[in-house]
């Protein structure tokens, strides 16, 4: 299913559903929550327009930092407005789609630095900057379905 | 440095009282930069030294002088002239003898040691210099990129370590920030579709309520295994490759 531009060509090249609240954000407020493909495991992750990069929770990634590559390390980033320390990576990742193609990406995530059995608080999240800013995508509300694509050389 | 040479000298260097010496040299140390400057390149090398007294050097071609500050070729022309003075009074004192000549060879020749000496010291000191320079220069845009993103200027950031990678790509740091903080890339857009997508989000809606506190691995739409850490999860699935994992709050 993908959307079109008048002329006929595309806007969009997958399509997924998504859920309206992220299973690990205590606050429960509404999201829009997408799965995708990190570190070839499945999980999902809020779509936050107003953010930066993939913020990744640092205990889903624990065992696979030394296959994550060289990091910008200390860096320190302001994520709803508290400071966080941490390090910066690039990795691809994988914006899975239940119909039309999905999409590898290759982005920069923030994995954050935590003391000994502190929990992350906050829910995985893809930021528009450094993350999504090269994506076109749209939702459908009453079907729960947002649709996505590359701003470049789509191939469909 | 032949006869003339030296004759040059002994012809030019009046003899001077140390004390003279003394206020002459605290004269040149004041004005030997200007009066560097303005008898650049240097062959002979002139100055006041007092109302009453001119004070003058003649070298010849072969006495070069490297390539020193003027202040650090100054002092020395000066330290060498005072030497040459003194030297210059024995010979006065003594003419023909043939030891006041070797005399002013033995000060020209502590002139050209020192000279080269200094010269090493000056270039050795330039080098050190230069490199701390550079690694400071290379250190300062990775702490204005660090406060960039601290300050959430995200795109800037991403400008500045762009621009120090240019600026600098010998420096691996930069070299990684440059390409951390680069644009979103797309590696493929023809990858087919997730059937299970549906199945989970599902079991997202449904089921995850059930699971509060734990780390949770999905297959298919069924629950592989839940812990309260990751840790745990991989303790009953090592391999979670293929798994929906998801923390449920």
């Amino acid at each position: 299913m993908t959307l079109l531009f008048t002329d006929g060509q595309p806007f969009t090249s997958g399509a997924a559903p998504y859920i309206d609240h992220h299973p690990s954000d205590p606050s429960h407020l509404l999201r829009l929550v997408v799965q995708i493909q990190v570190l070839d495991q499945a999980t999902v992750a809020a779509i936050d327009t107003g953010g930066a990069y993939l913020i990744l929770d640092p205990e889903y990634v624990d065992y696979s930092l030394d296959t994550l590559g060289e990091a910008v390390e200390p860096a320190r980033l302001q994520i709803r407005g508290v400071a966080y320390d941490g390090a910066l990576y690039r990795l691809p990742i994988m914006i899975l789609a239940q119909e039309g193609q999905s999409l590898e990406v290759e982005v920069t995530a923030f994995v954050p630095s935590l003391g000994p059995e502190e929990p992350w608080p906050l829910p995985m999240m893809m930021g528009l900057k450094g993350c999504l800013e090269f994506f076109r995508f749209a939702v459908d509300p009453a079907a729960n379905m947002w649709f996505f694509g590359s701003t470049t050389a789509l191939d469909v | 440095m032949g006869m003339q040479g030296l004759a040059n000298i002994t012809e030019t260097m009046p003899c001077f009282e140390p004390p003279m010496m003394d206020e002459g040299l605290k004269e040149m140390r004041r004005f030997a930069p200007v009066a560097y400057r303005a008898t650049m390149p240097w062959i002979g090398w002139s100055s006041t030294m007092s109302a009453s007294n001119t004070y003058r050097i003649h070298g010849e071609d072969s006495l070069s002088i490297g390539r020193v500050t003027p202040w650090i070729e100054a002092k020395l022309i000066i330290e060498t002239s005072i030497e040459l003075s003194r030297a210059s009074c024995v010979q006065q004192s003594s003419p023909g003898d043939a030891a006041a000549g070797d005399a002013f060879e033995a000060v020209l020749a502590r002139f050209h040691a020192n000279l080269n000496a200094r010269t090493a010291l000056e270039n050795a000191e330039s080098q050190a210099a230069s490199e701390t320079a550079a690694k400071s220069a290379a250190r300062t845009p990775m702490l204005a990129i660090r406060e960039a993103l601290a300050a959430e200027d995200y795109y800037g950031a991403r400008a500045l370590a762009k621009q120090a990678h240019r600026d600098h790509p010998e420096d691996p740091e930069l070299a990684v920030a440059a390409q951390v903080l680069a644009p979103p890339r797309v590696l493929r857009n023809d990858l087919p579709p997730d059937p299970t997508i549906r199945i989970n989000m599902d079991w997202m809606e449904h089921e995850a309520h059930n699971y509060s506190g734990q780390w949770v691995a999905v297959k298919d739409g069924q629950v592989v295994a839940s812990a309260s850490t990751v840790r745990a999860l991989k303790e009953q699935v090592p391999d979670l490759k293929g798994h929906f994992v998801v923390k449920v709050a």
